[in-house]
């Protein structure tokens, strides 16, 4: 023991260190995420079927091909936003990550509020069992790059594992929502608010608490 | 300029190294940090008397946190946010320690100034051993295992059924809790 302790604890951490395999890129884990997501898209769009209009739809800004393209920038930022607030120093790549979500969410809340407000007759309601297989069918999707994010969490440093699961939750929800979007033939704007545009909300309230505790937990194993 | 590429430069080799397991690289490193790591503490508590038990947190967040260092990236970022984490979640710890202490205080400790007369009578090793119940059970046993049985850092490790790094942490944690509650008890 010496007379300083902070010298002491530096040499005890050296002693038997144990080598440690560092953490994958955030771009190729990023990349294995999507991949995964759209994998399990390509799936759901073979079993459900693409809607026909969805091609002409994504020229028109305000259309539902515009709250595709939102949901999907929406994910992406998520996604980023959730790797990179797991590795400290990425927190710049993590704001990036929130910008995009925010403004892939603004885009679909955008459209989708345009559609509802050019349509004649509009029925104002709360999400029902006709909206039930399209939020389903989103969080399924997103229910696995979810559970991707969650683990890659857990293995890195989650400092602020709240806000890891929540952007993971929402990123991972919104593009489920995407492929929701894709396979849904229904044009009602409100259909398409309360089906489509709030999947990421929903995603953020089923999803965080459970990946919440398991990015605890797997940080908790890479601290023993 | 040029040091400061250097710098970065060199603790980039030796965290990489360190991540294979070179231990003197690790010390070089972690020695480097030290003065680095202090001026982040202090621009964050100035000079509170626990700064140096902060920066020792600091130091126990680079630890465990050093397989998400990914080579080739800059490490002073990595560090920074690290030491910024590690502070919050220190003051947080300590804030909540210090409860809990309190309340050790109100139910156990001597109260006027003949039971505290009594108190400073009794033997170290009856005091050393309430101040001990008063721990965490993992950084208890931390303790027991290494200073009352005397076992190495790998054997008690063993015992606890933990990897040496993590079984250095909660012995560490256990001793400043320990000081803080005897320090508590005789101030």
């Amino acid at each position: 023991m010496s007379a300083d302790p902070t010298r002491d604890l530096i040499r005890d951490l050296a002693s038997d260190l144990a080598p440690v395999k560092p953490l994958p890129r955030v771009r190729f884990v990023a990349a294995s995420v999507l991949l995964l997501w759209l994998a399990i898209a390509v799936a759901g769009v073979a079993l459900k079927g693409l809607v026909p209009t969805f091609w002409q739809t994504l020229a028109m800004p305000v259309s539902a091909g515009g709250i595709f393209a939102g949901l999907l920038v929406a994910g992406l930022g998520g996604v980023l936003a959730a790797l990179a607030l797991a590795i400290p120093g990425r927190e710049r790549l993590a704001r990036v990550g929130f910008a995009l979500g925010g403004a892939g969410m603004t885009i679909a809340a955008g459209v989708g509020i345009a559609l509802l407000a050019r349509s004649p007759l509009v029925e104002w309601r709360l999400p029902n069992v006709h909206d039930l297989p399209c939020l389903m069918t989103a969080l399924v999707v997103g229910l696995v790059p979810a559970l991707s994010l969650g683990w890659f969490g857990g293995r890195a440093a989650p400092f602020r594992p709240l806000t890891i699961a929540l952007a993971a939750s929402a990123g991972a929800a919104a593009l489920g929502g995407s492929v929701a979007q894709a396979t849904c033939p229904v044009a009602d704007p409100m259909h398409l608010m309360l089906g489509h545009v709030i999947v990421p909300a929903l995603g953020a309230f089923a999803l965080t608490l459970p990946l919440l505790i398991a990015i605890r937990r797997g940080a908790r194993r890479q601290r023993s | 300029m040029i040091d400061s590429a250097e710098r970065g430069a060199r603790w980039r080799e030796w965290m990489a190294s360190a991540q294979r397991g070179d231990a003197l690289a690790y010390e070089r490193l972690l020695d480097e940090l030290l003065p680095f790591v202090r001026g982040v503490v202090r621009a964050r508590i100035g000079d509170d008397p626990s700064a140096e038990d902060v920066v020792q947190d600091v130091l126990l967040s680079i630890h465990t946190a050093r397989h998400s260092f990914q080579p080739g990236r800059e490490l002073e970022p990595w560090v920074r946010t690290i030491a910024r984490n590690a502070v919050i979640d220190s003051v947080r710890r300590r804030n909540r320690q210090r409860a809990r202490i309190a309340d050790v205080e109100t139910d156990t400790l001597p109260q006027s100034s003949h039971e505290r007369a009594s108190a400073e009578a009794e033997p170290l090793p009856r005091r050393m051993e309430r101040a001990l119940e008063q721990l965490p059970a993992v950084q208890r046993e931390a303790v027991l295992l290494l200073k009352v049985e005397g076992l190495s850092v790998i054997e008690a490790a063993q015992r606890a059924r933990t990897t040496p790094g993590a079984l250095k942490l909660r012995a560490h944690r256990g001793y400043r809790l320990l000081r803080d509650l005897l320090g508590r008890e005789l101030a």
